[in-house]
């Protein structure tokens, strides 16, 4: 009998996620010790429509990140679209052209990055962060300094909006979270992303494959950056040029929280969901019972390094015993 | 195909020419396009007043730039200098408040800013953390610990001490313009001429023969850290000194334009080759673009996107010249 529990338990500390999602209950559990209202289904729809832009927005970096890349130009692309979409909307252009343009806008920085990471070879941190620096200097020329606000009625929705009892923005991320995890795990696209993420060189060897998949990842967390730009305009009901600094790192932070590694190959969308939710619950909670705003940057630090630490510590832990067996 | 033989030869043949080329950082021919250009087109910015403006206002990026450097060559990139010049910025001032004196407070900020530099040390060595994400993390912690002892605004505290350090002029130059120059040398010293600087070299390019050779690699990753944060601290006094105060949102951005100083002044983040020399001229170039541009008039809603257009034109055309061999 014990040595069954055992045997289950060896294989619950195989699965990859297990101590992330033993932490996140964790999280869930001192926030609802700290705060009676946090557990609330309420409170709870609530975490998922603060969260659905950061896991949109992340969701495209986790296909960057899978291939041992970095895109540090998602905030600002959101921002530019954001921008973009509500000049537009403003001129009275129909609904349904003005997102196709934003989102095609977003597509072709992210072409723009997977060119200069995959084709001209360029080191993934620098070309982003001078993608970053054009896209925010252009809306920022786009803007001129000023704030867009009262969008069309039939826009908002996107941002603010209900389907039955689920918010839109909730649909939309829940959406792009299945295809990416279907993308990811299911098809061959996902295959040669996580591929070309454990081992650049042998993919390097297959023609111009690594081209390919780099584009195709760097154009993916362009058109996510496009959408949740879209999604935070609406729910903002505004638009301005700094729209994405509220985002910067915070992106980044919910994929490597999630257990997907910077090295590229390891990890994946579930992490990046966790990663996500996480941040948002540390936000909620804190919120909840009324610390002070500055104080949320510092849990979220503290969280970033425990979490990956935790991550680690997980996966030597499991080759340890992934060698034990074997032996 | 015949088009592509001759040019093929073509570069062969000036082989040697390039070789001498390749070496040199794409920051400095941008340098120098960028001083005839801005030279031509307004009168006063080859002015020892304006050079001497340049120098100042460039000086902490190139002190933090000297630190970023230094983790460059390990393969990382340290987010957290500019959370941490904010933090330095904002508790010198609350220190000076609070009664301590002029100098006690610059040494406690200072050390402030190693102790947090040391703690990414202990996390990437024994946490075995990757440097992006300790630091990431360390940036939020030291941004929050700016933000809740200055209240998110910004500090005051009236001290003869900042005119000291950002404007007056010894042997020519203002006090913080040696401060910097200062932190330049003695870096690259340490890089080249010492035992710590051969073990950053050796962390970057191969970390188990420091092994081999009986040093541990822990402790050289924790020294260069706390190198990293002295740095910081030191850039920090010198930004507050500028701005006479402390704000704890004045050091946002240094540890990205930090980090693209050095990659255009050279270092690569994958060969863990390169120098605090090349990171100057990488330093040089972001101000030169920012002071250039406001001379020019140049409104600044277009700042952001020339300054990113040129520092991935740079890149771009490093990337080329270095891809012909």
């Amino acid at each position: 009998m014990i040595e069954k529990l055992k045997n289950t338990a060896l294989k619950l500390m195989e699965s990859n996620y297990i101590f992330s999602i033993l932490a996140l209950v964790i999280v869930m559990l001192v926030a609802n010790g700290l705060s009676s209202s946090f557990l609330t289904a309420s409170n709870l729809m609530t975490i998922l429509r603060q969260a659905s832009v950061l896991l949109i927005l992340s969701s495209g970096l986790t296909a960057v990140v899978l291939t041992g890349g970095i895109d540090l130009s998602i905030n600002n692309t959101a921002a530019l679209v954001g921008c973009i979409v509500a000049t537009l909307l403003l001129k009275e252009m129909n609904i349904a052209l003005v997102i196709v343009i934003g989102l095609a806008i977003g597509l072709l920085v992210g072409i723009f990055n997977g060119f200069l990471v995959g084709v001209l070879k360029l080191a993934p941190f620098v070309a982003t962060y001078g993608t970053n620096m054009v896209v925010l200097g252009l809306a920022t020329i786009i803007m001129q300094g000023a704030v867009i606000y009262n969008l069309p009625r039939n826009f908002t929705p996107i941002g603010i909006g209900y389907l039955g009892v689920f918010p839109i923005p909730v649909i939309i991320a829940t959406v792009i979270l299945i295809i990416f995890f279907v993308l990811l795990q299911f098809t061959t696209i996902g295959r040669d992303i996580y591929m070309l993420g454990s081992n650049p060189q042998a993919s390097r060897y297959s023609g111009g494959k690594s081209v390919k998949v780099t584009l195709q990842a760097y154009a993916l967390s362009g058109l996510m950056a496009a959408l949740g730009g879209i999604v935070m305009t609406a729910r903002l009901n505004a638009a301005d040029a700094n729209m994405g600094n509220a985002y910067g790192l915070q992106i980044v932070a919910a994929v490597v929280m999630g257990g997907t590694s910077l090295l590229g190959g390891e990890g994946g969308i579930i992490g990046t969901v966790i990663g996500a939710i996480m941040l948002t619950i540390i936000v909620n909670v804190m919120n909840l019972i009324g610390l002070n705003s500055y104080l949320h940057t510092l849990a979220i630090g503290v969280m970033i390094i425990f979490m990956v630490w935790l991550d680690i510590f997980s996966r030597r832990k499991r080759e340890q015993l992934k060698s034990q067996k074997n032996n | 195909m015949s088009e592509y033989v001759s040019s093929a030869s073509q570069t062969k043949k000036f082989s040697l020419n390039t070789d001498i080329l390749k070496r040199i950082p794409p920051a400095v021919w941008i340098d120098l396009i960028l001083v005839l250009f801005f030279s031509i087109k307004t009168k006063n910015f080859l002015s020892g007043s304006n050079l001497v403006n340049i120098a100042v206002q460039l000086t902490p990026l190139l002190i933090v730039s000297c630190a970023q450097t230094l983790v460059v060559l390990m393969q990382g990139t340290d987010l957290s200098l500019g959370a941490s010049l904010n933090m330095v910025t904002v508790i010198w001032i609350l220190f000076m408040e609070g009664g301590i004196g002029t100098f006690p407070a610059i040494l406690l900020a200072i050390g402030a800013a190693v102790f947090a530099g040391f703690l990414n040390g202990v996390i990437v060595a024994k946490l075995k953390l990757p440097i992006f994400i300790a630091t990431l993390g360390m940036a939020n912690i030291l941004n929050s610990i700016a933000l809740t002892t200055s209240n998110g605004s910004s500090v005051f505290y009236s001290n003869p001490i900042y005119a000291f350090i950002s404007k007056k002029v010894i042997l020519g130059l203002p006090f913080m313009v040696w401060i910097g120059i200062l932190c330049v040398l003695l870096t690259q010293l340490m890089l080249t001429r010492t035992r710590m600087g051969a073990r950053i070299r050796a962390l970057g390019g191969n970390p188990e023969a420091l092994n081999f050779a009986g040093f541990s690699v822990d402790r050289a990753t924790i020294e260069v850290f706390c190198v990293t944060g002295l740095l910081a601290g030191i850039a920090g006094i010198t930004l507050a000194s500028r701005i006479q105060s402390g704000n704890p949102i004045a050091g946002n951005g240094f540890e990205f334009n930090s980090a693209a100083a050095v990659l255009l002044g050279g270092t690569s983040m994958r060969e863990g080759r390169g120098s605090v020399i090349g990171t100057v001229f990488g330093v040089i170039l972001i101000q030169l673009l920012r002071n250039g541009l406001v001379m020019l008039n140049v409104s600044s809603i277009y700042q952001s996107a020339i300054i990113g257009i040129v520092v991935l034109l740079a890149i771009i055309v490093d990337a080329f010249i270095k891809k012909e061999s």
